[in-house]
């Protein structure tokens, strides 16, 4: 076989590029005024449809939540759209997909959404940073592009930020978290 | 020119200019502190290298560019009126070599009437303005960039929100900003300066009973005591639909910081600048802006001459005759309104004497006002139209704009209770405004703006070199209107942006066209209004923050077992596990793959959830293939179309239940496919009867593929009946893995028997290792995606986007059923029944196999000849060395090239000839008997 071998590898400056993605079980950010970390052992559920249906289903009790809502308790409904929204803290088991009669659709989501929780009296420096998003007037939808993500952002306490992005993007979220200065 | 510091205390700093030594002192700009050291010759000027001394005081000033070396990086260009002198500062003059005293090229400007405005549209032509165009640049470029200075990302963008925001802390600034404030609304007030107060700073003044400084501080104070955020150093750069403006926050210990600030009002309080006189030599050392030499006086204890004239044709400037003779220099004031004419500067190397109206002087400074232009950047960028308000030769905001006020000396108003009135109503205040001590007069001032036709070379924008006579020139060539004439001369266009020469610029053609002012108007306005490093405008979004990939939850059991990791549609994944080139590893991957079982992570593979009782009408019109047919269980291959008819994406789609399918599709195209379900959902069905989720991310697939894949998946009893009656190919079905549910489907992309297990993401790594452990005996391995693209091409499977382009239909891929026979709607259906659809000669997914044991390059044009001349009838789409073959293989797409299979074809490629022979697309196993081996 002849030598065939590439003379350059222009595309494998990725291998260096890209961080290793962090072992979200375990990872914290201790900073001056603020901290970060992954909240495990929620479970979510993604519903589409008829919404009073679906928390009925699942949660009668929760609470909704738009963006920049205090929680302070689960189950909760976040709001995503009109007719979407994410119940979360939910203890009915996992959901089978599918479509339901009484007029809506679910999906497991436990594991397509990390959560991750930023609190501390800077929370709110470090949110300014990552959303443009008028916060004080809250929405009711919890959508935002967070750091350049599609995420859901509420909170659990006054100095306590929740955001939900996908799993697959939940490094990109930590980097920038990471990186940031102080 | 003598200037020397006469007053004033501060720690000394030691710095350099042009290898010259010098002292300064803490609070000195560098250009203060040039001055405090007498230095007259600080650049040299674009074209002509003319000697350049500093001109202005602050963001207007034209000449004195340089390139600042601190801690051993350097930045080039900046302003030395706006950097700050710290220690150790190594400042090198710009376009000027060896020093800008003794620049080598300073004898261009005897060659001047050779390279007016413009010079390079006529000039250098022949034989190749190439061979010209490097040693014109660098003749005539500014500073130098040090390739080793690459900052750090990590000026941070904040985002912010007020009911006021105020741009600029001087008296109307304040007066806004205080009145807002006591009216209860949130402000932000901001100031380019470290101290607030604007003019106030420099000038004589009492406001409310005290100097205009000290009210400056106490309004300072009480906006934050109350809260209010008050923000020195701050330039507000540009304003954007909405009320959105950019602040650029200077910082001197920690990064700079970029604000995005959502105000409901903004009140643009940002002064006026200075103008120069236009008249023959004005460009000399030494001749400065009057106002300059009164804040270096009250700023920085810097007086500017010893001998000086101070020549304005308005009273604003006048005043600043008493404070320069207090600190001990001689003035002759020259009062423009009352007729005299200035004739001529002398001195080459900077002012020795100054002829007014015949009078010879000596002076050693020539200070200069030819009336103050209101900064009205900001309410220009965002669309407000001025007026030309001719008792002040200025032009002025016209009307208001909804969101936002201009007050003081930005609107015109130049009297200090003018600016606090107006101020004052601009932040909606109660009550009375602050006072002024002195009433104060508007504005007397006697236009004098460039005459045409004048003697001498006479300077209107001294960073670009642009004189009257440049733009006496433009008019000859026609180019008449401001904005030509700002591109035909490049007035306005430096650094400074014209802040010292538009007016000046556009007088000069109003009068050479017989035009007004107002009516020849003024160029577009547009951010920023000075120049921001990049660092500020980047932010911290850059390296792996700038785009990032997404990744896969086995990351790390992927690093840890080897994998050189590479970016597919979006997602980092393994490319090859193992060292060895990426050829050996990928050779050796897929040549084991067809031989014992593969282990390859296909998560990132589109897994969108279409529900509901309309689900099954959505995934037909989607699709070109009919899907409704499809039973539970089972999956069907199709594509999806454009609305031109053009594959948009290929991929399966599995009918989970009635109600229930999973559209699957390449790992790029998701958020492309889910948008376009969601567009159709909303526009042709009811949205009420389909819901779609994106469960890609939620979700790992791993896939175990070749020859030994069922053994693999018997060792891992997932309670599911593996014989191929129960489990045909195309079929899937669940099991269960570590208590959750594990779809079990049989699809290959390989051609070999091919199982992928879908779980949960939580499970994947449980799944991954057990995998790893039941393929052991059976000499299981982690696969890349690089073999799997080798694998895939063997068969003739293709990559939507690589084995198609923007015009391939279905039928080109041999895909012919749907449109021929399938009867309902689906989307492109209309567009594949055009002319040109039904053309006989159009591109054509095939196979190329060639002689000898060279593959040929992907891209590869396929040639024939018409009356030889030689055109591309199709293109080399994959290309691979086979080792399951031991030969070449190749996919193209190639005119009619079903209809040439077994045809010998000419292919080129950088000028080679080579020789393929026409196949169908599958090179390997073409009965598919090795799916179910």
């Amino acid at each position: 076989m002849p030598d065939l071998r590439q003379r350059t590898a222009p595309l494998d400056h990725a291998a260096t590029l890209w961080s290793p993605r962090p072992d979200f079980a375990s990872v914290t950010i201790e900073r001056d005024g603020w901290a970060a970390r992954s909240v495990t052992g929620l479970s979510q559920c993604l519903v589409s449809g008829n919404l009073a249906a679906a928390r009925k289903a699942f949660a009668p009790d929760a609470l909704e939540m738009g963006l920049w809502s205090i929680a302070t308790s689960i189950p909760i409904l976040v709001r995503i759209a009109r007719d979407r929204a994410l119940i979360v803290g939910h203890d009915t088991g996992v959901v089978p997909s599918g479509w339901r009669p009484e007029g809506f659709a679910a999906s497991d989501a436990t594991d397509l959404y990390a959560v991750v929780e930023i609190a501390g009296p800077a929370m709110r420096d470090i949110v300014a940073q990552a959303t443009a998003a008028d916060l004080d007037s809250g929405s009711p939808s919890a959508t935002v592009v967070f750091a350049g993500l599609q995420a859901l952002l509420y909170r659990v306490d006054e100095q306590a930020a929740r955001i939900h992005v996908e799993t697959s993007q939940a490094t990109a979220l930590w980097h920038w978290l990471e990186k940031l200065p102080g | 020119m003598t200037a020397r510091r006469i007053s004033g205390s501060g720690a000394s700093l030691s710095f350099s200019f042009d290898g010259r030594p010098l002292q300064g002192r803490a609070g000195d700009t560098i250009a203060s502190a040039l001055l405090a050291s007498g230095v007259r010759i600080v650049g040299r000027g674009f074209k002509y290298h003319r000697p350049r001394g500093i001109y202005g005081h602050w963001t207007e000033e034209p000449n004195a560019l340089v390139d600042v070396t601190r801690d051993g990086r350097t930045t080039p260009n900046l302003r030395a009126t706006t950097e700050w002198l710290t220690e150790g500062m190594i400042v090198r003059s710009v376009n000027a070599a060896p020093t800008a005293e003794t620049d080598r090229s300073r004898y261009l400007d005897r060659f001047a009437r050779f390279i007016p405005a413009g010079f390079y549209y006529k000039t250098f032509l022949w034989p190749d303005w190439h061979r010209f165009e490097p040693s014109i640049r660098a003749m005539a470029g500014l500073g130098r960039l040090d390739p080793d200075h690459e900052p750090p990302a990590d000026a941070a963008p904040v985002n912010a929100r007020c009911d006021i925001l105020v741009v600029g802390a001087g008296p109307a600034g304040l007066a806004a900003a205080l009145a807002a404030s006591r009216a209860g609304r949130s402000v932000m007030l901001v100031d380019d300066r470290p101290e607030p107060g604007g003019s106030l700073l420099w000038n004589e003044t009492e406001v409310d009973g005290v100097g205009g400084a000290e009210w400056a501080g106490a309004v300072a104070r009480e906006l934050r005591d109350r809260g209010q955020r008050v923000l020195p150093d701050t330039t507000a750069f540009g304003v954007f639909d909405h009320n959105l403006v950019a602040l650029w926050e200077r910082r001197h210990d920690q990064p700079d910081r970029q604000w995005r600030v959502r105000a409901k009002t903004v009140v643009v309080a940002a002064g006026s600048i200075e103008r120069p006189l236009v008249f023959p030599d004005n460009d000399r050392p030494g001749v400065m802006s009057a106002e300059a030499a009164l804040v270096y006086l009250k700023l920085h204890g810097v007086l500017v001459g010893e001998r000086i004239v101070l020549a304005a044709n308005n009273d604003r400037a006048l005043a600043a005759a008493e404070p320069l003779r207090a600190a001990g220099a001689a003035v002759t004031v020259a009062d423009l309104r009352e007729g005299p004419v200035i004739d001529g500067v002398h001195g080459a190397s900077g002012v020795e004497a100054v002829t007014i109206s015949g009078r010879r002087m000596e002076a050693d400074c020539l200070l200069v006002s030819g009336g103050f232009t209101p900064t009205v950047h900001l309410f220009c960028q965002a669309k407000g139209r001025l007026r030309y308000d001719d008792r002040i030769a200025a032009f002025v905001p016209g009307e208001p704009l909804p969101g936002m006020a201009v007050a003081g000396a930005a609107n015109g108003a130049f009297s200090l209770q003018e600016a606090l009135d107006q101020g004052h109503a601009a932040g909606g205040g109660n009550g009375v405004a602050p006072r002024a001590a002195a009433s104060g007069a508007p504005l007397s001032i006697k236009p004098a703006w460039p005459r045409p036709g004048s003697k001498g070379r006479q300077w209107i924008d001294f960073q670009n070199d642009v004189t009257v006579k440049d733009v006496e020139l433009a008019a000859r060539e026609n180019f008449r209107s401001v904005e030509h004439l700002k591109r035909y001369t490049t007035l306005g266009m430096a650094t400074d942006q014209g802040k010292t020469s538009n007016m000046n610029g556009l007088a000069a053609m109003a009068a050479i066209t017989g035009r007004t002012i107002e009516a020849t108007g003024t160029t577009t306005y547009r951010p920023p209004f000075v120049p921001v490093p990049f660092t500020v405008i980047a932010g911290r979004r850059r390296g792996e923050l700038f785009n990032p990939v997404r990744r896969l939850v086995l990351e790390a059991e992927h690093r840890a077992a080897g994998a050189v990791f590479r970016e597919y549609g979006g997602w980092l994944r393994p490319a090859w596990y193992g060292p060895g080139s990426a050829f050996e590893a990928t050779l050796r991957e897929a040549k084991q793959a067809r031989e014992t079982v593969a282990i390859f992570d296909g998560s990132p593979l589109g897994k969108i959830e279409v529900m509901g009782p309309q689900a099954t009408d959505l995934v037909d019109y989607n699709s070109y293939n009919t899907l409704s047919t499809l039973k539970p269980g089972r999956f069907r291959y199709g594509f999806m179309l454009t609305e031109s008819g053009v594959v948009y994406d290929d991929g399966v789609t599995a009918r989970i239940a009635d109600d229930h399918y999973l559209v699957s599709c390449s790992s790029g195209h998701v958020p492309g496919v889910m948008a376009r379900l969601e567009e159709w959902r909303q526009d042709r069905f009811d949205p009420a009867k389909i819901a779609i989720h994106n469960s890609t991310a939620g979700l790992a697939t791993l896939t175990a593929t070749g020859p030994r894949s069922r053994r693999l998946l018997e060792a891992l009893a997932l309670g599911v009946d593996l014989s191929d009656e129960a489990l045909p190919h195309m079929a899937f079905a669940d099991g269960v893995f570590d208590g959750a549910t594990a779809r079990i489907a049989r699809v290959s992309f390989t051609g070999d028997r091919s199982y992928e297990i879908t779980v949960p993401a939580s499970k994947a790594p449980a799944l991954f290792a057990a995998m790893v452990e039941a393929g052991r005996p059976l000499d299981a391995f982690p696969m890349g995606s690089e073999a799997l693209l080798l694998l895939r091409a063997e068969k003739g499977f293709l990559i939507a986007g690589k084995d198609t382009d923007g015009t391939t239909m279905p039928h080109d891929l041999g895909v012919r059923g749907p449109r021929d026979r399938r009867a309902g709607e689906y989307v492109g259906k209309r567009s594949l029944f055009t002319d040109d659809a039904m053309r006989d000669d159009r591109q054509q997914l095939v196979g190329l196999s060639v002689e000898g044991e060279t593959p040929l390059p992907t891209g590869a044009h396929a040639v024939d000849r018409i009356e030889g001349r030689r055109r591309s009838i199709g293109f080399v789409t994959s290309s691979y060395w086979s080792p399951t073959l031991g030969r070449p293989i190749a996919l193209a797409l190639i005119r009619r090239g079903l209809g040439r299979i077994g045809e010998t074809i000419e292919l080129v490629h950088l000028g080679r000839p080579l020789k393929a022979s026409v196949t169908p697309p599958c090179a390997l196993d073409p009965e598919g008997a090795r799916l179910n081996a």
